[in-house]
This record gives C-alpha cells, structure tokens and sequence, in this order.
C-alpha cells in the first residue's frame, strides 16, 4: 500500500524534494536580496501552477489569474495600512476575496472554452485593474497603496523565505493531489472532449467552475504573501501582464507538468533581476528565451527534461 | 423502459429523422439495423440530448419521465450510457484513469475497475497504457467498461464492432450477451446483420430516417430474405 502510494505520487516527492533542497540552501550561503528573489521565485511559482491547472490539465487558458491575485494583494494592504487590522485577518480575507472573485469569474466562463475563455478572463481582467485605478478612494488609483510592513515576528527575511516555503511546498503538494484525484482526471476529460464527459454525465460547467474557484484560491495565497513581501500595491499588479507573466512562467516550465511552474518562475524572476543590471532591454532577452524555448522544447523545461529521461529508458 | 414516439430530429432544416417509434425494454437487446447514413447514429444523440441534431417533434421517454429539453450530463446520470462509434477514448487518459475518473476505487458497490478487468483481462494488461496506445479490440473494450462504470440499466451502442478483427467481434457478442442477461438494456445500432442477430432479441430496420421493419430476433434467424432488400446497396 505504502509502496503503491509512493509509486504513485513519486514524481511529485521529487520535484518537492529537488524544491526543498535547491530553494532551502539559499539563506545558507545567499544574502537577503538573494533571500528576496527566492521568496518571489516562490510566490511567484504558485501563481504560475494555479494557472497550470486551468491551462494544462483542464485545456483553459485563464488571462484573468493576475487580477485574482492582485486582488488579495489589495485586500491585504488594505486592511493592514487603512483599516490596521491584523495581517493574519488581512491574508485570510484576501485569500477570501481572491476566491470570491474568481468563483464570479468562473461562474461567467465555465460555460465557454478556447478563444471564448481566453477573451472572457480577459475582459473581467481588465474589469479589476479598471476598478483598482478608477476606485481611488479605496485603492489609491495610479498611487497604490503602501503597506505598514510586515509583523516583527516576521520581518526577518530567511524567517519570511521559509514560512512562504513551508506553505507553497504545502499546496504545490496539495495541487498535485488535486489534478491526480478523480476530480483531477475528470479536467483533463473535458480537456480533451467536452461532449464525451458529458456523455458519461459530468456537468462541464459545473467542474470547471469549481476548478476555477479553487485555482483562484491558489492565486489568492500568492496574492496575500506577494502583499507580505512587496508591502506595496498597485494597479499594475492586477493587470494583464501578471496574468501574462505567470502563464508564461507556466509555459516555460512545462505546461500540464505543475512543478516546471518553479522552473519557469526562476527563469522570468532571475532574467528580469539580474540581467536588467546589465541591459535595460532585458524583456527583449526573455523574448529570444521564450522563442528558443518553444523552438527546442514546446512542451517546456520540465517536459523536454521528461522527455530526454524517457528516451533514456528506452534505450 | 426506454420508449421513443413519433421522432423527428433535423441537422439545420435538414430532416433526418422522420417520426421514429421503438422502445427498449429491460434486460432486452435490441438491434437497430440500416445501412449508412439512415439515421441511426443520429437516434442515438438524439437520445443523448446531444447538442445536434435538434429534436422538434416527438417524444423520447425514459422510464416515463421526457427526456428531452434535459442536457447530455441529465440523460448520462438517469443511467443511460453511450459507447460512440468510434470508441471516441481520452488520448491523454490511462486505461485505469478512465475507469477511476468516473468511479473512485474506493467505492465497491456496482460496476467497478476491478470488474471491467475481470471482463476484460486484456484491459488488465494495459491498465497504464493510454487511450491513444490501444488496439481497436482494445479501445471498444474500454469504451464498454467505461460505459458500464455509471452501472447504467440501458447501454446505448454505436456499432461496437465497426473495424473490429472476427475474433474481437466474437468475444465482444459474447459480452453483450453477458450483460443482456444481467437485466442490462442494450441498444445495439449495427450494419453488421450477423453480429446483431448473434446477440439481440428483438430487431428494428432504418431507412432514410423511418423504421420500416420491426421483427424478432427468432423470425430473423428463420429467414432474414425480407431484412436483405434494406440492409443489401443494390
């Protein structure tokens, strides 16, 4: 039983073991910007995977994911800068409201697929980062919102770098068991045939709202430990390009391999630090990456590194 | 019972179906021949409360209660099942996955994996293998056990054995009629007059979107010379 249940989960103990390794050495040798960049690589990863979810297992892309995580970021420093609440409370209803609002949006685009979706989560998007800059009464408009800082007990960075671990190891472990559940099979059904899961009596709507609502959960923890790490909110961290930036770290990973997220988000995250030292064109960088990538490896790091391994075996 | 009055289902203005009436009763196989582009296929998803063809006059009746105006899901969870032709497989699922995805190995009541493997044992050997890894034998078992995983009281079939080796033919007859005597109800849409008869009790004949002949299984064997003139191309 032990034996079956480790051959089972056995991809996702090594990815979580290579995490736990990589990630935890680095406040062992790393200074604190380099702690910072760990912590976003992070974050970051576990916004990527609730849009793996979607994208790669259950064949919707969500252009929407950036605002459901924006959104718990603004409910956060909101309620620990305005209001002064404490930041527990403040993560819990950002977390809240992330998942409120992407149960509104998975409500509206459960019901279409392909371009449909892709152009719906666009728009209710856009329809946040157009509240987030007009509302200026509550969230700054074009200014943001600072925050107060984090709690004392927290504000050591390695302190931060390892809850923010514990926690994203926690749902990455989490997910894989999600999309690996009869749940989990039933996505990637009506990713390949919506009319055929309805054959056999699965409501697609309903499945994929659900999916939608627990992805947005995901996006909304990143979205209240970005608020943690970032003390900073603004329009830009609801709009589209949050929302391009984790699909494209879930691309580069791998889609539909959930763990390549890690790799994909440092890849954008270090690019986007250290060679912006260097070149101020450095998304041009990332576009030469992204290109040579889905020349050389369409189905991602992960997936070209899966597929070398295969080739491997059978040889 | 499943009972189907007066049907008349259109692709666009297109009239395909043109007041079909037949029933299924429990436990009963029953065949509906014709030969391509008669319509059959086009009963089953009207059946199905498939998105087309639209169904405009009639009534399809399940146990009493109309079944259409229900979506595909409604008519699946009244426990209706549908073998598509084509077998029509998730290529990206694993044998067992497919099973497992409709009913948890947890549960023990009714049609479960281990039961579809003890049918299939064929199946049991490739239970890591995915969809689009399977032979044609091997697919039309899978989309039986996979149909049977709902523990439907009627199975809807679209020629099962189409594309089929004899010998797959042979064990998949055989199967049907295992399941005709659990009390299962099978429709069973074929061209193939031989292994229809082989299975069924009761035979239906389409052509050009009309049942024109309804006979049983025992006439038929006796003498199909009056079935030839609508299944034979002239």
């Amino acid at each position: 039983m032990l034996v079956d249940s480790f051959a089972k989960n056995r991809p996702a103990i090594i990815a979580i073991a290579i995490v736990l390794l990589v990630f935890g050495i680095v406040p062992m040798f790393g200074s604190n910007y380099q702690i910072s960049i760990a912590t976003e690589i992070l974050i970051f990863a576990l916004l990527a995977m609730s849009i793996d979810v979607l994208a790669g297992f259950a064949g919707r892309t969500s252009l929407g994911h950036g605002a459901i995580f924006g959104a718990s970021t603004y409910v956060v420093v909101y309620w620990t800068s305005v209001v002064g609440g404490s930041p527990i409370v403040a993560v819990a209803l950002g977390i809240l409201a992330a998942t409120l609002v992407a149960a509104v949006f998975g409500m509206l685009a459960s019901r279409v697929s392909g371009v449909y979706f892709l152009l719906l989560t666009l728009a209710l998007g856009m329809i946040v980062w157009g509240v987030a800059l007009r509302w200026t009464s509550v969230s700054g408009g074009e200014n943001g919102l600072r925050g107060v800082g984090r709690p004392e007990w927290l504000n050591d960075p390695t302190v931060f770098f390892y809850i923010c671990l514990g926690i994203v190891l926690t749902l990455s472990a989490v997910i894989w068991r999600l999309v690996q559940s009869p749940f989990g099979l039933t996505l990637r059904g009506i990713r390949d045939s919506e009319s055929r899961m309805s054959s056999l009596g699965y409501g697609c709507a309903t499945h994929m709202f659900i999916a939608f609502t627990t992805t947005g959960f995901f996006a909304g923890v990143a979205g209240a430990l970005y608020a943690l790490f970032n003390n900073f909110v603004s329009p830009s961290t609801v709009q589209l390009s949050q929302s391009v930036e984790g699909l494209l770290m879930a691309i580069l990973g791998g889609i539909g391999t959930l763990f390549g997220a890690f790799i994909g988000a440092a890849a954008i995250i270090l690019l986007e630090n250290f060679v912006s030292q260097y070149t101020a064109r450095w998304p041009m960088v990332l576009g030469f990456m992204f290109i040579a990538t889905m020349i050389f490896a369409p189905e991602g790091v992960l997936g070209a590194i899966r597929r070398i391994f295969r080739v491997g075996k059978k040889s | 019972m499943l009972e189907i009055k007066d049907v008349q289902s259109f692709y666009g203005e297109a009239l395909v179906l043109n007041g079909v009436t037949m029933n299924v009763k429990p436990g009963e196989v029953v065949a509906l021949l014709g030969r391509n582009g008669m319509g059959k296929t086009t009963l089953i998803r009207s059946i199905m409360c498939l998105a087309q063809p639209q169904v405009r006059a009639g009534s399809i009746k399940w146990n009493g209660e109309e079944l259409l105006g229900l979506k595909p899901h409604g008519v699946a969870q009244r426990k209706i099942a549908l073998v598509p032709q084509g077998r029509r497989l998730f290529p990206s699922l694993t044998v067992t996955e497919h099973l497992t995805m409709i009913k948890p190995t947890s549960v023990k009541e009714g049609w479960t994996a281990e039961k579809i493997f003890d049918m299939f044992p064929r199946l049991a050997e490739r239970r890591s293998h995915r969809g689009n890894q399977l032979s044609g034998g091997e697919r039309q078992m899978l989309a039986v056990g996979r149909a049977l995983m709902i523990d439907p009281e009627v199975v809807l079939m679209d020629e099962p054995s189409e594309g089929l080796a004899p010998v797959m033919v042979q064990h998949l007859e055989t199967i049907i009629a295992e399941l005709g005597k659990t009390g299962l109800g099978i429709l069973l849409v074929e061209q193939n007059l031989y292994s229809a008869l082989a299975v069924c009790d009761r035979v239906y004949v389409m052509e050009t979107g009309r049942i024109v002949h309804e006979a049983s299984a025992a006439e038929v064997r006796t003498d199909h010379s009056s079935l030839m003139k609508y299944l034979v191309v002239q």
